[in-house]
């Protein structure tokens, strides 16, 4: 047997099992999780246990039930035996989401893997070395292990602020918001975290240029990208959450931040200004890949562009429609423009094979809002412009009772409006809450936007959420400040 | 009302805490996708917790555990194949690693992942429960329902192609 191609092999396996970690754990109490149980025994996948005799054979035309872990109803022969199960799972991931990595056992016959910081990568640290929070409490991964349950913590009241080791990890998700802002005196940039209803929990303000604003939440839901312009250089400044701690700072010259790759966030990507080429950075500002500036059959790529779940491709924009490419840069697809077109752009996913798309028809603005299957085939026109609504139409949400349609925003004419059943009606604003609002994002039925205190924007700024449904109103944020909604798309 | 209890002995919440994560890095060798592996993963363990009653210790436990993860992940990996023929009427689509987890490692380390990949199934399930799992051939038999020779020729002909497309002299 070849040595050398043995420990190659195993080198590598550990190098790879080293970026498996159960980081992710904690944010899955806060995800939505579907069991898969099979309805039979004896499946091919779940094999006789070898001496068992009272062991039941498969039953054929078995159907398989999908059931969602948070309503736990099922037919009645699942009753017997589903809550315990379902019970034990929750106890199991509950029992995990607490458990320190560093001291989690494989199956004995390996040793434990070296610390990020041995491994001959540039890799950023997933890991961090351990930290003390104020209280005292060490720390695995900048989150505290101690004895207070974060999932059973009671969420920081509306206008309330309070340190980050305060912050019930296990229940960060869709509605809570990264923030930036100046709290002014000092000059110094605070960055919070922002939960659905208000509270805020301090990240830092010890950042020593004013001029931070946060740009990106990576997908991981770990750190954030702050940027500042000085002279004619760009600066970006990563953050990691649990800990307030720098993580990387540098200079991108003249190039624009796009965002974070996905699926966790790993490298960034840029544009640069002088040619409108994208290139992809690590974390720390190493370069990984400029991609084609133009493409055969597309032309010059547009931006902004926007990754799919696990990163393996992405879309961009461009005279002719919308591209797909792998990760590599290599042209997967176009999606050929809808006809009288000039640019088109993807602008979010709308589902997992469908991307909306906001095409611009005139040589000012008038946007129109298309559905576009990612697999190809013709787009579904979603709202456009018309003589109520010139401008059109640049990014649409979907909630409970519609679809939120957003046109110009801030202090131009365009307004917020539903579309329900076909037919496009303003949005109804509470009193003092101003029309032309900026959006930030919408979680579920909650809207939340910018509210800027006049025209032009004026320091009595504020974020405002609005339940879509029932019109109830949260100030989540007074002051001037740059919201960032949970990456949960 | 059947109610579910450990066996004596097995403690199922000591097994997950114990095997989850060295279960889910194999099913990322396996099925080199994160969110794939820890589907593959998951199903696993609430398929044991509704056997576990039948389970005679932990050592059988966790053989019963390795047996279902390989076999989900070859489910996984034929529903990816499927998918791709029918799905995607294009050149390949990115297929490839997840853009940010495969650039992070070191590009020896990634092209001994590509050149993985590029053997057939079996002989890769070999190598990744002999090099990662540090089973021996009797337990690699029984995880991949196969015979000791048969472990026995898919490693070494899995371990010559490596060090041929490795260009690693013997």
């Amino acid at each position: 047997m070849n040595r050398q191609t043995e420990d190659r092999l195993r080198a590598a396996f550990d190098a790879k099992a080293e970026q498996v970690t159960d980081e992710r754990l904690a944010r899955l109490t806060a995800e939505r999780r579907q069991l898969l149980i099979e309805d039979v025994d004896g499946s091919e996948n779940f094999p006789a246990i070898p001496g068992f005799t009272d062991h039941q054979p498969a039953r054929p035309g078995a159907a398989v039930t999908r059931l969602d872990i948070d309503h736990p109803a099922g037919s009645p022969r699942h009753a017997r035996w589903l809550a315990p199960v379902l019970a034990a799972a929750a106890v199991l991931a509950v029992a995990v989401g607490v458990t320190a990595i560093s001291t989690s056992v494989d199956n004995g016959k390996r040793t434990p893997l070296p610390p990020a910081s041995q491994v001959s990568t540039p890799a950023p640290s997933l890991s961090p070395t351990p930290s003390s929070t104020p209280s005292g409490q060490p720390t695995s991964n900048g989150r505290p292990t101690g004895a207070t349950s974060p999932a059973q913590a009671v969420l920081l009241g509306n206008g309330k602020q309070a340190d980050r080791s305060q912050i019930p990890w296990d229940r960060v998700g869709p509605g809570w918001h990264l923030a930036s802002a100046a709290p002014g005196g000092a000059g110094k940039v605070a960055v919070y975290l922002i939960n659905p209803i208000g509270g805020r929990y301090l990240i830092t303000d010890q950042l020593p240029h004013a001029k931070d604003s946060v740009g990106a939440w990576s997908p991981d839901g770990k750190r954030a990208m702050l940027s500042r312009d000085e002279d004619e250089d760009r600066i970006l400044t990563e953050l990691e959450l649990a800990t307030g701690r720098v993580l990387h700072t540098f200079a991108i010259g003249k190039r624009g931040f796009q965002g974070y790759t996905r699926p966790n966030g790993q490298a960034i990507l840029v544009v640069r200004s002088a040619d409108a080429v994208l290139e992809r950075l690590g974390a720390d500002g190493s370069h990984q890949l400029t991609y084609p500036g133009t493409l055969p059959g597309f032309g010059k790529i547009g931006f902004p562009s926007l990754y799919n779940a696990t990163g393996a491709e992405l879309l961009v924009g461009g005279e002719h429609g919308i591209a797909l490419l792998g990760n590599d840069g290599h042209l997967i697809r176009v999606l050929p423009a809808p006809a009288g077109a000039k640019t088109c752009w993807p602008a979010k996913w709308w589902d997992s094979s469908t991307v909306l798309e906001t095409c611009n028809f005139s040589d000012g603005v008038q946007y129109t809002l298309f559905l576009q299957p990612v697999a190809g085939g013709q787009p579904v026109k979603l709202a456009g412009a018309s003589t109520t609504h010139p401008l059109g139409f640049a990014n649409a949400w979907r909630y409970s009772e519609g679809i939120l349609l957003s046109g110009g925003a801030g202090c131009g004419p365009g307004r917020l409006e539903i579309l329900r059943d076909g037919v496009i009606r303003p949005l109804r604003l509470p009193a003092g809450v101003q029309d032309s609002p900026p959006v930030i994002g919408v979680a579920g039925d909650v809207l939340t936007m910018r509210q800027l205190g006049g025209c032009p924007a004026s320091d009595k700024e504020s974020v405002v959420s609005m339940n879509l449904v029932t019109g109830a109103t949260t100030t989540v944020f007074q002051g001037t400040a740059r919201l960032i909604p949970y990456p949960w798309q | 009302m059947t109610t579910v209890t450990d066996p004596p002995g097995l403690d199922l919440a000591s097994v997950y805490r114990k095997h989850r994560l060295s279960l889910l890095r194999m099913a990322v060798l396996l099925v080199d996708d994160r969110a794939t592996a820890e589907d593959v993963v998951q199903d696993a363990f609430v398929s044991f917790h509704r056997s576990a009653h039948r389970l005679r210790d932990q050592e059988a436990a966790l053989g019963y555990l390795r047996v279902c993860v390989t076999n989900a992940a070859r489910s996984a990996l034929r529903r990816r194949q499927v998918a791709r023929k029918h799905l995607h009427r294009s050149a390949d689509v990115g297929d490839g690693p997840p853009a940010d987890t495969e650039l992070m490692l070191a590009a020896e380390h990634q092209e001994v992942l590509k050149a993985l990949r590029r053997l057939p199934d079996r002989q890769r399930e070999v190598l990744i429960l002999r090099y990662w799992s540090d089973l021996s051939e009797a337990q690699i038999a029984e995880a991949l329902g196969i015979s000791k020779g048969a472990v026995k020729s898919n490693a070494s002909r899995g371990m010559r192609r490596l060090a041929i497309v490795l260009g690693s002299a013997r």
